[in-house]
C-alpha cells in the first residue's frame, strides 16, 4: 500500500451510493471504481466525454478508455453532457486532482511560477473549472506539501469559496483528501482538517502547508484501509497491463 | 459525389497561417496520421484549436509549425505532461490561450450557431479570466447578474479520425464521440480518416452511430491504424510503449530528428512497418 492507495480507499468511502459522480484521471477514478465495488454499487460514475453510468470491468486507463463505452447506460456528446447535465446542478459529486490548493479549495492546474515565466507548465483546466464551478460539491485529492498547499497559489484554475464565505448555493469545495489528513471547510469557506490519515500527526499537517490550518476537535483518525478495501483495490490493479499503475 | 481524397490532397489544402481544430481526447481517437501528413507538408505558423490535446499537438509544437495553441488541456493522461507543449510553454515560443472544457465547446457551439458569444458561469473566479483575454465578463441584461461571455471559435479547417465513413462524408464514431461533430460543424473545411471507407448502405445500418453528417465534410480518407499511436475504440488502445518511446526521444536532439526521420518522414505504411508492423499491432493493441 503506497500514499496513493490509502488516499484512493478514504476518497472511496467519502462516496455515498445512487450518488452522481463525475470522475476525473488518476487517483479519483481509482477511488470511484473502488466505491462502486464495495459500499456504493449503484454509484453513477460520469466520465467527462460523455459516459453515463460506467461499468468498466476493469480499471479505465483514460477518458475515451474503450472499457467505459461497453455496458453503459449512455455515451452523450460531451458538449451535452457539459451543457445540459452538469450545468444544471446534476452532478453531485466533483472529483478532482490539482498541482496546488489554497485554504479557500482554489485549484491550481495551468502554471506553477509566474504565468508568462513558469517554472512548470501543467495540463492545463482540461473541465476542471466547469466542474468546480457546477458540480453541486468537490472531493479534490493531491499529495500534501508545502509547495502544494500554499497560502498564495501561483494560478487559479478552477474557483474555490468566495472571499468572504462559503458559496452562497451549497457549492464548492467539500472534502480535501491527502496523504496526511481528510479536509473539509467551515462556515467561513476555509480549510480546516477534519481527521488525521493512519499514523500521521497534525504537527506534520503544519509543517507541510503553507498557512496554519485549524483542526476540527475533537481530531479523529481515519480508520485503517480494511482487508477487504486493500482486497477490492488490488483486484482492480489486477486488471491493468502489467499488474500496477 | 466522392468526398475521397487522399491525406496529401486534404493537407495540400491547408495553407500557412491556417487554424485547425483536431477531434479526439489526449490518447484517444486522434487523427495522427494527418497530423503526420500535415507535419510533412511544411506548413507554419498554424493555430491549433484542443479540447483535450496529446501526442498531436505535441508533435506539431516539437516540429515548430505552430504559432497558437487554444486549448483546455495538453497532456499524456498516464504517462503525464506533454514534453514539447511544456518546454514550450515554457520558453514561450508559442502562444497558448487557457480555455476550459466547456468553454471550448460554447465556442464552437457559438460558431456553429451563428452567434458572437453564449453566456456561461464557468471561469468566473478563475485566473483563466485575466491571462486569456478572448473572455469577457458581461451583465445579463435581465437581471443584472454577472456571467463569462464566451467568444466564437471560427476554425478554417477540422481534422478527424473515425471508425468507418462513407465516400460521402458521413462518419461513424462507436466509442466516445469526444468533440468531434462540434469540430465538424464550427469549421469551413472538415477532413476525416477513418479505419475502413465502407459503401453508403452499409454505413447507414450503423444508426445513431454515425455521428458526423456528410454535410459537414469535404474530404475522407480511408487509413487504417490512422489513430496511432493513440487508440481508437473499441478496435485498438493507445500505444503506451510507442509513447513512451515518444516521450523518450524528445529529450535529446539526436534522438528527436532519429524518430522525426524514422516516424513522421514516413507514409504511412513505413510508419506501420517502424512501429512493428500491422500483425505486431493487432497483437499487442487489439481490444
Amino acid at each position: 500500500m503506497n500514499n496513493r492507495d490509502v488516499m484512493a480507499i478514504i476518497s472511496a468511502r467519502l462516496l455515498e451510493d445512487q450518488q452522481r459522480v463525475l470522475v476525473g484521471v488518476g487517483t479519483p477514478n481509482v477511488a470511484a471504481n473502488l466505491a462502486k465495488r464495495l459500499h456504493a454499487p449503484n454509484l453513477v460514475m460520469i466520465y467527462e466525454s460523455g459516459i453515463i453510468d460506467a461499468r468498466p470491468k476493469k480499471l479505465p486507463l483514460s477518458i475515451g478508455d474503450g472499457t467505459l463505452v461497453e455496458e453503459s447506460l449512455a455515451v452523450l456528446p460531451m458538449g451535452e453532457l457539459f451543457s445540459q447535465y452538469l450545468q444544471t446542478g446534476w452532478i453531485d459529486i466533483g472529483f478532482l486532482g490539482a498541482a496546488q490548493i489554497d485554504s479557500r479549495g482554489n485549484l491550481n492546474s495551468t502554471t506553477i511560477g509566474s504565468y508568462e515565466h513558469p517554472t512548470i507548465r501543467l495540463a492545463g483546466s482540461g473541465g476542471a473549472a466547469d466542474i468546480a464551478h457546477h458540480a453541486r460539491r468537490t472531493i479534490t485529492i493531491l499529495p500534501h506539501s508545502r509547495e502544494r498547499f500554499a497560502a498564495k497559489i501561483d494560478f487559479v484554475t478552477s474557483p474555490g469559496h468566495p472571499p468572504g464565505g462559503c458559496r452562497t448555493d451549497g457549492g464548492g469545495p467539500w472534502r480535501v483528501v491527502t496523504d496526511l489528513g481528510l479536509f473539509g471547510f467551515d462556515s467561513e469557506g476555509e480549510m480546516i482538517c477534519l481527521s488525521l490519515m493512519p499514523s500521521h500527526t497534525y504537527e506534520e499537517i503544519l509543517d507541510m502547508s503553507g498557512w496554519h490550518i485549524p483542526f476540527q476537535s475533537p481530531l479523529s483518525v481515519v480508520p485503517d484501509p480494511s482487508p477487504e478495501e486493500i482486497r477490492v483495490l488490488q483486484s482492480l490493479y489486477d486488471t491493468l497491463p502489467g499488474g500496477a499503475l | 459525389m466522392s468526398k475521397l481524397l487522399s491525406a496529401q490532397a486534404m493537407v495540400d489544402q491547408i495553407p500557412d497561417g491556417a487554424s485547425v481544430t483536431i477531434g479526439g481526447s489526449s490518447l484517444s481517437r486522434k487523427p495522427m496520421a494527418l497530423v503526420r501528413a500535415l507535419a510533412r507538408s511544411g506548413r507554419k505558423n498554424l493555430t491549433l484549436i484542443v479540447n483535450v490535446g496529446g501526442p498531436e499537438v505535441d508533435l506539431l509544437i516539437g516540429l515548430g509549425v505552430v504559432s497558437k495553441v487554444i486549448y483546455a488541456f495538453v497532456g499524456f493522461e498516464v504517462l503525464g505532461l506533454a514534453p514539447h507543449f511544456r518546454a514550450a510553454r515554457q520558453t514561450q515560443q508559442v502562444e497558448f490561450e487557457e480555455w476550459t472544457e466547456y468553454t471550448v465547446m460554447a465556442g464552437l457551439d457559438a460558431a456553429i450557431k451563428r452567434v458572437p458569444f453564449l453566456p456561461t458561469r464557468a471561469g468566473l473566479g478563475t485566473d483563466v479570466l485575466h491571462v486569456n483575454r478572448s473572455f469577457r465578463t458581461i451583465e445579463d441584461p435581465f437581471s443584472s447578474q454577472t456571467l463569462v461571455a464566451v467568444p466564437a471559435i471560427h476554425p478554417d479547417f477540422a481534422l478527424l479520425h473515425v471508425n468507418y465513413a462513407d465516400d460521402r462524408g458521413n462518419g461513424v464514431i462507436l466509442g466516445d464521440g469526444h468533440i468531434d461533430v462540434l469540430c465538424a460543424k464550427a469549421a469551413r473545411t472538415t477532413f476525416m480518416s477513418c479505419e475502413r471507407v465502407l459503401n453508403g448502405e452499409e454505413l447507414q445500418k450503423f444508426g445513431r452511430d454515425v455521428q458526423v453528417l456528410r454535410i459537414h465534410t469535404q474530404g475522407v480518407t480511408e487509413i487504417a491504424w490512422g489513430a496511432h499511436p493513440t487508440g481508437c475504440a473499441p478496435e485498438y488502445r493507445a500505444d503506451l510503449k510507442h509513447l513512451e518511446e515518444y516521450i523518450a526521444a524528445t529529450g535529446d536532439a539526436a534522438r528527436w530528428n532519429a524518430y522525426k526521420d524514422n516516424m513522421v518522414w514516413a507514409e504511412h505504411n513505413q510508419y506501420l512497418d517502424r512501429v512493428g508492423g500491422r500483425e505486431h499491432l493487432v497483437s499487442r493493441l487489439h481490444v
